[in-house]
């Protein structure tokens, strides 16, 4: 069969009729349309020898054997391997780019912009030079129907075949535009000049573009131009930009795709780490296998129970830099935990100073700690209690560093900027909702034995307080806050169910949402641009920080009373993390909603907080009614090290055996 | 079992816990004067509430009152587990059943929240 193809290309060669028409055996039977062709065999023609190549037309494991082929040769060149290229294109009778097309590249890249414009759209009339007549004198190549498109001739005159949508008058103006700041670059100014009035202009496109080109004729010097234009010139990229940008809009199957090899490599393994399950690492799978994360390396097990509480959990957090873990609960303590021991470092009971008698009651609410966080440089730690104050301790000794009680609710939140002196306050009063506080004093220095007290130094209310009335209105109340990585916004939830959004600079409003269930629990993702919330009843959804658009649903956790936490976690923040009023902790991942897991963690009541190990992305914890905070890790690390694990599982290995 | 925040009133003129202020009715659920006599309870003066909240429930029992006998149990503070008034289950007298499902909070153990 294919030897009889070949006799046709000697025998007619005046059809052409060998790439054109979809009947072509180059095609493969593969659906192009037609008028473009990407089958260009070197027809003898080209070398001038007449001989005949014969190239296998056998699909490729189910794949069109020109296509693969002309795909290898682009990566081949991309790699460098130039003589490896040229080898294959010998080997197999297929060339990456027909000559016109490899013509048009060359015109771009050394600045012959007139013979690229030819090439790109075809001209009016033969050329003589441009080097892409062959020598057969075809009076053939003077015609313009289609039918002569599948002629490497016909590209001369026809132009490069374009993708679909393609914008003509957009290239145009980029070869152009190219043209005219090279020669003002070049400072031949009446020539480019030429080009802004008789081949831009008449473009008619992008008149605000224009105006721009023709104010950069006022610039001094080529180097003014450039940094104006902000362009670097001919010998920079901006050519090849030009090129890339162009190329876009030509055929795919006549210029392929820039790094086609490499973008289908990676379309492959992003959707199989999309699809692994466990995925909890950054780092890149290989290419070698199909990528699958084993489940033994996923947190799924207990590593260890921490019992120090005398009654429930409602709060957990690691420090920033991993090293330690504080706990808070309803008894009104707050623990501080190492974890490379899980040792209690600091156990601390600031609150019970201020409780009267009543609220030290028996299984009274009043003294639990609700919240605790640690400061971007994990230095201090403020707590935040029910009996209406929160207080911030130094990590090292444990010492008070700063107090407030003048609330009159509890205080429910908190959240630090990222320079670790001011933070943000939120409480279920009405007085002093949302506030900003600094553990700077006013006289600029707190001393060892100076206690910041009550210093408040920004009050969001609405409406704003006023002191000269009598009674002001009621204002929003907090339930919780968060504030983004950069420490530009704040948001906040309030217990009529809305959002709202600050910045932290000017401290104004900024924005607003309104949901339709209580909010319990709000948090920014690593990089600033999601915030993930948790809402009545069973909800758990990732909203865009900055528009409130709703960009996932975790499903699964139950909600329906209590405050309940979730968090991102693990490596690139691939899973979200929640606790739920059925005991169990809820494991999705991040990027699709899929559940991962769904783990019994703390019987017989709600698991009330989880948190996610910053650093050692196999570790999270979870705290609930059952008074234990519970520690997890993978399998793999809990087992005791095998002799081929390495030195790296030792550090969790040991706990095993406790 | 588990943390549960308060639930806030909004209203202009709220009763709070006198301990710990914490929201327990508002004062537009009080029921009609004109209806009924001042009710007294052990501190003195006290009012009939439609609905209160933040409460928590304890054990119903007997109690013979000045008005007859009923079936009423204490109510405490959700938050400092103070009794703050009691809630009528059942009332034996025909003219007394107005009260069933409806809640007394004593004044003495109330503030007034802003």
């Amino acid at each position: 069969m294919r030897q009889d193809h070949n006799h046709e290309h000697r025998t007619r060669p005046s059809t052409n009729g060998s790439s054109a028409n979809g009947s072509s055996p180059h095609t493969n039977g593969s659906s192009k349309s037609s008028g473009e062709t990407n089958g260009y065999h070197t027809n003898g023609h080209s070398n001038g020898e007449g001989a005949v190549r014969e190239h296998d037309d056998s699909p490729f494991f189910g794949h069109d054997r020109e296509e693969v082929t002309r795909i290898l040769l682009q990566s081949l060149s991309d790699l460098g391997y130039r003589n490896a290229a040229k080898q294959l294109s010998g080997e197999s009778g297929y060339e990456l780019e027909i000559p016109s097309v490899a013509s048009f590249r060359e015109a771009v890249l050394d600045g012959r912009w007139d013979e690229a414009e030819a090439l790109l759209f075809g001209a009016e009339t033969a050329e003589a030079d441009g080097g892409v007549l062959l020598g057969n004198g075809h009076t053939r190549s003077r015609r313009k129907s289609r039918a002569s498109f599948g002629s490497q001739n016909g590209y001369a005159r026809q132009g490069l075949p374009l993708a679909e949508g393609a914008d003509t008058t957009q290239m145009k103006f980029s070869l152009r535009q190219q043209k005219y700041l090279e020669m003002l670059d070049n400072r031949e100014l009446n020539s480019a000049l030429k080009v802004l009035r008789n081949e831009l202009t008449p473009l008619k496109r992008d008149i605000g573009r224009l105006h721009a080109l023709s104010s950069l004729m006022m610039c001094h010097s080529s180097d003014d131009l450039r940094m104006q234009a902000e362009w670097d010139g001919p010998e920079g990229d901006s050519r090849t930009l030009v090129l890339s940008e162009i190329s876009k809009s030509i055929s795919p199957s006549v210029m392929i795709p820039e790094h086609r090899l490499a973008m289908l490599l990676t379309a492959v393994q992003e959707e199989q780490i999309l699809n692994c399950r466990y995925h909890n690492t950054t780092a890149q799978p290989t290419l070698y296998t199909d990528h699958d994360c084993p489940a033994e390396d996923f947190p799924l097990q207990t590593l260890t129970e921490l019992r120090h509480h005398s009654d429930e959990v409602w709060y957990v957090e690691f420090s920033h830099d991993g090293s330690m873990l504080a706990t808070a609960g309803k008894d009104g303590l707050v623990c501080i935990y190492d974890t490379r021991t899980y040792a209690l470092r600091h156990e601390i009971r600031e609150h019970d100073r201020n409780l009267n008698s009543a609220s030290s009651a028996e299984g009274s609410n009043s003294k639990g700690v609700c919240y605790v966080v640690f400061s971007p440089d994990d230095q201090y730690l403020i707590s935040c209690a029910q009996n209406n104050e929160f207080v911030v301790i130094s990590v090292r000794d444990g010492r008070r560093v700063a107090h407030a009680d003048h609330f009159d609710y509890p205080v429910t939140t908190a959240a630090w900027l990222p320079d670790s002196q001011t933070f943000v306050i939120g409480t279920q009063g009405s007085r002093r909702p949302l506030g900003l506080y600094s553990l700077r004093s006013g006289a600029g220095t707190s001393s060892a034995s100076n206690v910041v007290k009550n210093n408040e130094i920004h009050s969001w209310r609405d409406p704003p307080w006023d002191a000269t009335q009598g009674s002001n209105p009621n204002s929003f109340r907090i339930t919780d806050c968060c504030v983004s990585p950069d420490g530009e916004r704040l948001v906040a939830t309030t217990i009529d169910n809305r959002i709202l959004s600050f910045d932290l600079r000017t401290r104004e409003k900024i924005g607003e949402w309104v949901m339709h269930d209580r909010l319990t629990s709000i948090n920014f993702g690593v990089d600033g641009t999601q915030l993930l919330l948790n809402m009545n009843e069973g909800q758990v959804f990732t909203l865009n920080a900055e528009t409130g658009e709703f960009i996932m649903r975790y499903e699964g956790a139950q909600q329906k009373e209590f405050v309940i936490r979730s968090c991102f976690g693990g490596a690139g923040e691939n899973f979200i993390l929640s606790g739920s009023e059925d005991s169990k902790v809820f494991i999705w991942r991040r990027q699709t909603g899929a559940l991962v897991a769904e783990l019994e963690a703390h019987a017989g009541g709600t698991v009330n907080a989880v948190a996610w190990h910053p650093t050692e992305h196999g570790v999270f914890a979870s705290a609930g009614d059952d008074r234990r905070v519970r520690i997890w890790a993978s399998a793999s690390a809990i087992r005791p090290p095998s002799a081929e694990a390495g030195a790296s599982r030792t550090s969790l290995g040991y706990y095993a055996s406790r | 079992m588990g943390l549960a925040y308060n639930v806030y009133l909004n209203s202009k003129s709220i009763y709070g816990c006198k301990t710990c202020k914490t929201h327990l009715a508002d004062h537009d659920e009080i029921i009609s004067r004109l209806r009924l006599q001042n009710f007294r309870g052990q501190h003195g003066k006290a009012y009939l509430f439609n609905s209160v909240v933040n409460i928590q429930q304890g054990e119903a029992g007997e109690r013979n009152m000045t008005t007859g006998r009923h079936v009423v149990r204490d109510i405490f503070c959700r938050q400092c587990k103070e009794v703050v008034g009691w809630k009528y289950d059942r009332a034996y007298e025909s003219t007394e059943k107005y009260k069933e499902g409806k809640y007394i909070l004593e004044q003495e153990l109330l503030c007034k929240v802003a």
